[in-house]
């Protein structure tokens, strides 16, 4: 592994720390901080995941926006899991939430036709029920997913 | 990528906008974050490869025209 392969394994660790330990998404000050590094390397390092879409920048920044399934709150997408409350940029993440966390939850979001609720149980093994016949709808191919992130 | 109460309320939101549309029972979509995600926080995470994310949309059972990644 190389040495700027190493590193960012370690920044990835560190934000990943960060979720589990403080519930949320840090900022890119906090994980320097959390390192004892300098924010020039870990700008650095936040870049080649930007480009390796590792996450999901702030739009005009490299703040992360979302390390998905995590993204910073709130959103239209709420989770309930492992004691805490987590936002997520839309369905498929919201529900990997507690896969990430290794634990059951719960997904509250609403028809985007109708504005019906729905709440969706998740079990730690990744099986759901919900109140109603829920299904994800996925806008864009695979194939083109990255073309406009903000959009998928 | 939304989730609606019902197929048939996906649908019809799809072709107002007309956008793409491709619709994962709950089940689909639940077993997918699961398998995507269940090792995003760990230390020896990496991504994805296209070989394994294409295995992954066919045990699935989705269609492969709208998942094919390249």
């Amino acid at each position: 592994m190389s040495d700027e392969a190493a590193f960012d394994q370690r920044v990835r660790v560190a934000i990943a720390t960060a979720i589990r330990a403080r519930g949320g998404v840090p900022r890119l000050a906090e994980v320097a901080a959390d390192l004892g590094s300098d924010l020039s390397a870990v700008s650095a390092s936040f870049d080649r995941m930007i480009a390796a879409h590792v996450f999901i920048p702030e739009r005009d920044s490299r703040e992360i926006y979302a390390y998905d399934p995590f993204c910073v709150g709130p959103t239209d997408f709420r989770v309930r899991s492992d004691g805490r409350e987590w936002w997520a940029i839309c369905g498929w993440d919201a529900l990997g939430i507690p896969a990430a966390l290794g634990a059951a939850g719960t997904v509250d979001a609403a028809c985007a036709d109708c504005g019906h609720a729905i709440s969706i149980a998740v079990d730690r093994d990744g099986s759901a029920t919900a109140n109603v016949t829920a299904v994800l709808n996925v806008g864009v191919p695979a194939a083109e997913f990255w073309k406009d992130i903000y959009f998928t | 990528m939304r989730l609606f109460r019902s197929e048939e309320h996906a649908r019809r939101w799809s072709k107002e906008r007309g956008l793409a549309s491709d619709v994962l029972t709950l089940d689909q979509a639940a077993r997918l974050a699961h398998a995507w995600y269940q090792s995003k926080l760990a230390a020896d995470w990496r991504r994805h490869t296209a070989d394994e994310a294409q295995a992954l949309f066919a045990s699935l059972g989705l269609d492969p025209d709208f998942w094919r990644l390249r």
